[in-house]
């Protein structure tokens, strides 16, 4: 320690090489000498030996002066000074040590599509930047995550500085993850009124009581890194709606009716698997209905057919038609639709709303309400 | 009979040692003293004679009873007789 204090001072007089030699003959040791350009000449030695140097510089008619501290003596001078900087130093040391012993940062490493599932893990853990080192179980929380994350090989989960590091290594690929503008988002199937979102992982771009649109994004596929950039995930989650799904039915008020008129005429014609021969011709009726009869007189030995027909002359007419009857049969027939079409959905509600079209047709309308997941991913 | 000693010859003899390290530091052992010094010249004392070390910026890192260091840029070494 006594040799770490060292003193440098100038030396000022004629011919200062004689008094460097002086001291050396006295065993004085002295370094960086070095001569300035007012001729004076610098040196550094011990603080025990500058009293004598000063004794035999005033003795051969010489000056010593600026003395002042050198090397590492200086700088414990210069703190012996400064208390309140010694005292801060050590403050500030003190709160370092302190400060290290929390978690300000999580760094999850390697994690791909499962980096919103560790969040989510560490969130319903209660780990965050500023807990307490002490107060987490570093293995305890690997062997947790390896049981919440079954497809993950192994998880490493360290301190590194103040940070929390956790790595997973995958032991099955993960889902590919996309760009935040393509397969990563989760988007509405159809529209809907949500009532509730439940976002694992990416974040939720809309909220329970939204009105949604078909093809509106719901969760977005990209999340905020540590330091605030956009780290593409694949969205995960669900999003309950309430939609409601309509079929309908129409009947005509308006019904045809056919009336025989009396006039009867019958013909035979004779099928053969190569020609057909009519034995007499078609009557001149408008319209008609036909019975038909066919006759094998040959049985299975002779493919020819004897077939007779019976032509009924018959009047079109338009009748009217009972408005009650046709509006249940419309109600019926909306309604059994309906049900075809949400064979397996629980219907929450439904109810059945009926209009007139062109006066004279009844359409029928069948409205359920159902409560399910909208949320579907992009396929582009 | 003369006694037998394994110091190297200039030690017995009080010999000065210059040993020059690249251009930028010069050793002298066994020195007497410092004849003059200026930035561009020092001139040591030996019981050879002086020796004379030319350069610029020379500086004295160590002024030791037997070393001298010399620090700074070397141009030239030379020896001449004893003066005065």
């Amino acid at each position: 320690m006594r040799n770490m204090m060292k003193v440098k001072c100038t030396l000022q007089g004629l011919g200062a090489e004689k008094l460097l030699n002086a001291l050396q003959k006295q065993g004085i040791i002295l370094a960086d000498v070095e001569r300035r350009q007012d001729r004076s000449i610098v040196i550094e030695c011990s603080k025990g030996q500058y009293a004598r140097i000063q004794g035999l510089a005033r003795e051969k008619g010489f000056t010593l002066s600026d003395a002042r501290p050198a090397g590492i003596y200086r700088l414990l001078t210069l703190l012996a000074r400064r208390r309140g900087l010694l005292i801060g130093m050590a403050l500030c040391l003190g709160l370092m040590i302190y400060a290290m012993g929390f978690i300000w940062q999580i760094n999850i490493e390697n994690a791909g599509a499962y980096e919103g599932e560790v969040r989510l893990f560490l969130q319903e853990m209660g780990i965050h930047p500023g807990l307490r080192r002490a107060d987490v179980d570093i293995s305890d929380l690997r062997e947790r995550l390896e049981w919440r994350l079954p497809k993950v090989k192994w998880v490493r989960a360290e301190y590194k500085g103040v940070a929390l590091k956790i790595a997973l290594e995958e032991g099955t690929p993960p889902p590919d993850i996309q760009s935040h503008r393509g397969n990563g988002d989760l988007v509405a199937a159809e529209d809907g009124l949500l009532l509730r979102i439940t976002c694992h992982a990416g974040t939720p771009v809309v909220s329970a009581g939204d009105f949604v649109k078909k093809g509106q994004v719901l969760i977005r596929g990209e999340e905020r890194g540590r330091e605030g950039q956009a780290v593409a995930v694949q969205a995960g989650g669900e999003a309950i709606a309430r939609i409601w799904v309509s079929t309908g039915a129409r009947i005509s008020l308006n019904e045809m009716l056919s009336l025989p008129t009396g006039r009867e005429e019958e013909r035979k014609v004779i099928i053969t698997p190569f020609f057909s021969l009519p034995l007499g011709k078609e009557p001149d009726f408008l319209t008609w209905d036909v019975e038909r009869q066919d006759q094998h007189p040959g049985g299975i030995w002779l493919p020819v057919t004897v077939r007779r027909e019976r032509y009924m002359e018959i009047a079109l007419e338009e009748g009217g038609r009972d408005a009650e009857s046709a509006r249940q049969e419309a109600g019926k027939a909306a309604l059994r639709l309906l049900h075809q079409a949400l064979y397996h959905e629980n219907i929450v509600d439904k109810w059945l709303e009926f209009r007139m079209i062109e006066g004279d047709t009844i359409a029928a309308t069948a409205t359920a309400e159902i409560h399910r997941n909208i949320a579907v991913r992009q396929i582009n | 009979m003369h006694g037998f000693s394994l110091a190297p010859k200039e030690v017995q003899s009080r010999q000065p040692r210059i040993q020059l390290t690249g251009r930028e530091e010069v050793l002298i052992e066994q020195h007497t003293g410092l004849f003059s010094y200026e930035t561009r010249c020092i001139r040591i004392r030996t019981r050879m004679g002086i020796v004379t070390i030319k350069g610029e910026n020379l500086v004295i890192a160590f002024f030791g009873t037997e070393d001298l260091l010399i620090r700074g840029r070397v141009d030239q070494i030379g020896m001449e007789d004893q003066a005065g």
